[in-house]
């Protein structure tokens, strides 16, 4: 929890940091793209050469960049799992709002996905009583989610809290299917443990955005594609085959460490 | 790194791991049945192993509405098929139809273990949720099983009230390798699971008394309140009885779901028809070796290529491997006792053996029979060792006594295997069950070498580590690399 606090605290910072600091940011990424051309086409650069064309015709670098680094965040969440014990509703949930996080802005999705919650959890209260067939509710529960999306949308145009535009459909469906996730954890095992997912959830997703968010790595991924994919996937051999101790776990077994009584043997 | 030496980590199974063994080493055929409670069931009654008695399987919600719920009169249990963890699972204590006078269906009540009660339409609800998926993995459909209720066995009912505490037994390559004494409490809503919050503590495997404790999924505890004693008491010292027996059922499990090498079996005692298997886990979880405060893995390693003969071979070696030793007299404060560089110990003759002795007689020790010899104490050994004659003579080289052979390369470069034998001796009084490899020591004047694992909890006297005619002569420099190389 205080972890999650703080590094969405550094994520925030960062993000006013870089809109308030960084003129370059600015200058689009198409720009980026056609400041760099890469010459022929010699099968290795094959990526490289296809967002090339795809930008030239049209296509938002954006997009290519996101496409692209989805597999890079999906690697760094199963990394933060497998090496350092994060825990989350699997490795898709995390990677899917870590995009969500980047359209929306990390606060702004934190908030959103805290309304979300917030609707679900009260409608699931409301229509406990009814005792309704489970995806009716469900339904009712989305209804209530749109409501609350479009209070919302009507604040922060009012207030000028949050920049609207950035809100859309994709990133609110994500996070519904992490509250999902949560409703059901809670049903089938507890609150706790689906507490604990879901912050852990959320922790690598925040992570994830954070690193796709870096300005310099939107530009390494367009400019050398191969080169991510292919390290990319020796870092998920390099984990798929880690047979060691998580770092989380050292915590863990650290209590069934015996001590070894002193008396064993007399050094002499 | 870190300040911590990450050496000492290497004896446990990590998460990482275990989930490669599960995968390596249990088919998907095995663990398809693992995931069944109800395939778990039907099979493991082929096998003659005891299972709670099965009442009703519900594949659909029209058998749910159809069953004849006024017929069950307490004491049975509603399961999810694959539910994992103690989730979706109602424990029935007891049906309170008798108190009412006139009962319309849907106004019976069942009492559960902490005493909330149940409507027959709760339950079916319950069995609904169940058949649609609430408890299982990946919300997939689902089946109901309800099952005669194991009472808490009356040994156990000092410990809890709450519910029937079990045993988990983790085997590998069909030997036992650890175990953990599982109590539910209040908590844990009479389920044994620590997921759930249940204590677990873990078992001396030589004698099936407990050695530490756990609470929930890593809590150290020191002290469980004994409710017949009104007070707490320690977790160490707990004795399970029918203990052989249980270690018995477990590796029965295993022999027959061959799909499965790496599995932790589920037990419960019961009052008249002994162990009894609620259900056998595939991906076993690991707490197990926080309140053994023993790695798994490295156990698993020591087992990992011996060709296990028979059920009494695979009991034989986990209590000979893996048995704490120091913990038989837990009650006794643990005082710390010197030994002498050469000590007369008193080795156990197997039941029905006749020994061949002709200069030392044949003593009693309680209820066993043993021999005096004198053992040389040697801590630069890991391992003891017993002269190959004298272990003839006491029969320990008959079959059931030999755990395995080691296949080790002799000086003269020739291929040898030497036997590994299961020993018990005492030693100042205190009893070891222990690993002991036979070598010639016919040209010595001590039989029997002590190694430095099995004088754990024993001061050495400072004697003993000067050099004497017989152990680890000093080398010359240059010749100890092919020694090494010769091991
Ligand atoms: N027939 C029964 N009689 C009494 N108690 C039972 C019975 N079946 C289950 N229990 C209680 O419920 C606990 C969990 O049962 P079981 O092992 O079958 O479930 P599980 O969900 O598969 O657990 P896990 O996978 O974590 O081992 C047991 O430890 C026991 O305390
Ligand atoms: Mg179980």
């Amino acid at each position: 929890m205080i972890t999650l606090v703080l590094v969405a605290g550094l994520a925030a910072g960062r993000e006013i940091w870089a809109r308030s600091y960084e003129p370059w940011i600015d200058v689009p990424l198409e720009q980026v793209v056609k400041d760099n051309r890469v010459g022929n086409w010699n099968g290795l650069n094959s990526l490289r050469k296809a967002s090339e064309i795809a930008v030239d015709r049209g296509v938002g670098a954006n997009t290519i960049v996101l496409l692209l680094m989805l597999p890079l965040v999906a690697t760094v969440v199963s990394v933060l799992h497998y090496v350092f014990g994060f825990m989350g509703y699997g490795i898709f949930t995390p990677t899917m709002i870590a995009v969500a996080f980047l359209a929306t802005g990390i606060v702004e999705g934190l908030v959103l996905f805290g309304m979300i919650l917030a609707t679900s959890l009260f409608s699931n209260v409301l229509l406990r009583r009814f005792k309704l067939h489970f995806w009716p509710a469900r339904s009712i529960n989305l209804m209530m989610i749109t409501i609350g999306t479009f209070g919302l949308i009507s604040a922060s145009t009012y207030w000028r809290v949050f920049d609207v535009s950035r809100l859309s459909v994709f990133p609110m469906l994500f996070m519904i299917l992490l509250t999902e996730e949560f409703v059901r954890t809670e049903l089938a095992k507890s609150r706790k443990e689906a507490k604990k997912l879901m912050f852990g959830t959320l922790l690598l997703a925040i992570l994830g955005a954070v690193i796709m968010d870096i300005r310099e790595v939107q530009e390494m991924v367009l400019l050398y594609p191969e080169m991510f994919l292919f390290a990319g996937i020796l870092i998920n051999f390099a984990v798929g085959n880690y047979t060691g101790i998580r770092l989380s776990e050292i915590g863990r077994f650290k209590k069934a460490i015996r001590k070894s009584p002193k008396s064993k043997s007399l050094k002499v | 790194m870190f300040g911590i030496n990450l050496k000492q980590y290497n004896q446990f199974l990590t998460i990482n791991e275990r989930n490669k063994i599960f995968l390596r080493k249990n088919s998907s055929e095995g663990r398809a049945i693992a995931d069944s409670k109800y395939r778990t069931k039907k099979i493991l009654t082929e096998a003659e192993v005891g299972v709670p008695k099965l009442i009703k399987r519900f594949r659909s919600w029209a058998e749910v509405e159809k069953f004849n719920w006024e017929e069950l009169d307490g004491n049975f249990v509603i399961k999810p098929v694959a539910g994992y963890g103690g989730d979706g699972i109602i424990i029935i204590r007891k049906s309170l139809k008798s108190k009412s006078l006139k009962v319309e269906s849907g106004e019976i009540k069942f009492q559960l273990m902490n005493g909330e009660k149940m409507t027959v339409e709760d339950l079916k609800g319950h069995c609904r949720e169940i058949l649609s998926g609430k408890y299982s993995l990946h919300g997939i459909q689902d089946g109901v099983i309800v099952e005669e209720r194991i009472k808490i066995h009356p040994m156990f009912l000092s410990l809890t009230k709450s519910g029937t505490p079990d045993i988990r037994v983790i085997v590998y390559n069909k030997v036992p390798v650890m175990a953990m004494f599982r109590i539910p409490t209040a908590k844990s809503g009479g389920k044994a699971n620590l997921q759930q919050g249940a204590m677990g503590l873990g078992i001396d495997l030589a004698t099936g008394i407990t050695t530490f404790g756990v609470e929930g999924k890593g809590d150290l505890i020191s002290k469980i309140y004994d409710i017949g004693k009104k007070k707490l008491i320690k977790v160490n010292g707990i004795k399970i009885p029918m203990w052989k027996e249980i270690l018995e059922t477990a590796v029965k499990c295993q022999k027959a779901i061959p799909g499965l090498g790496f599995l932790g079996v589920d037990v419960v005692l019961d009052k008249d028809k002994g162990p009894v298997v609620l259900e056998v886990n595939a991906r076993p979880g690991l707490s197990i070796q926080i309140c053994n405060k023993a790695g798994l893995k490295y156990r698993m390693e020591k087992v990992g290529d011996i060709e296990v003969r028979s059920i009494d071979h695979a009991v034989t070696l986990c209590k000979y491997l893996f048995g704490e030793g120091f913990f038989e007299k837990v009650e006794q404060k643990e005082k710390i006792t010197t030994v002498e560089p050469i000590e007369i110990i008193k080795v156990k003759i197997p039941k029905g053996f006749k020994p061949e002795m002709q200069k030392s007689p044949v003593l009693k020790k309680g209820k066993h029979r043993v021999v005096e010899v004198r053992a040389k104490i040697d801590t630069g050994a890991f391992r003891s060792s017993i002269d190959r004659t004298l272990a003839n003579k006491l029969g320990l080289l008959s079959d059931g006594k030999v755990l395995y052979y080691r296949n080790y390369r002799s000086s003269l470069g020739k291929h040898r295997d030497r036997p590994v034998v299961g020993v018990t001796f005492w030693l100042n009084g205190k009893k070891v069950m222990t690993a002991v490899n036979v070598a010639d020591r016919s040209k010595l004047r001590t039989k029997f070498l002590l190694g430095r694992k099995d004088l754990g909890g024993f001061l050495v006297s400072a004697k003993t580590l000067l050099p004497a005619g017989g152990g680890h002569l000093p080398l010359k420099k240059g010749e100890a690399p092919k020694l090494l190389k010769n091991k």
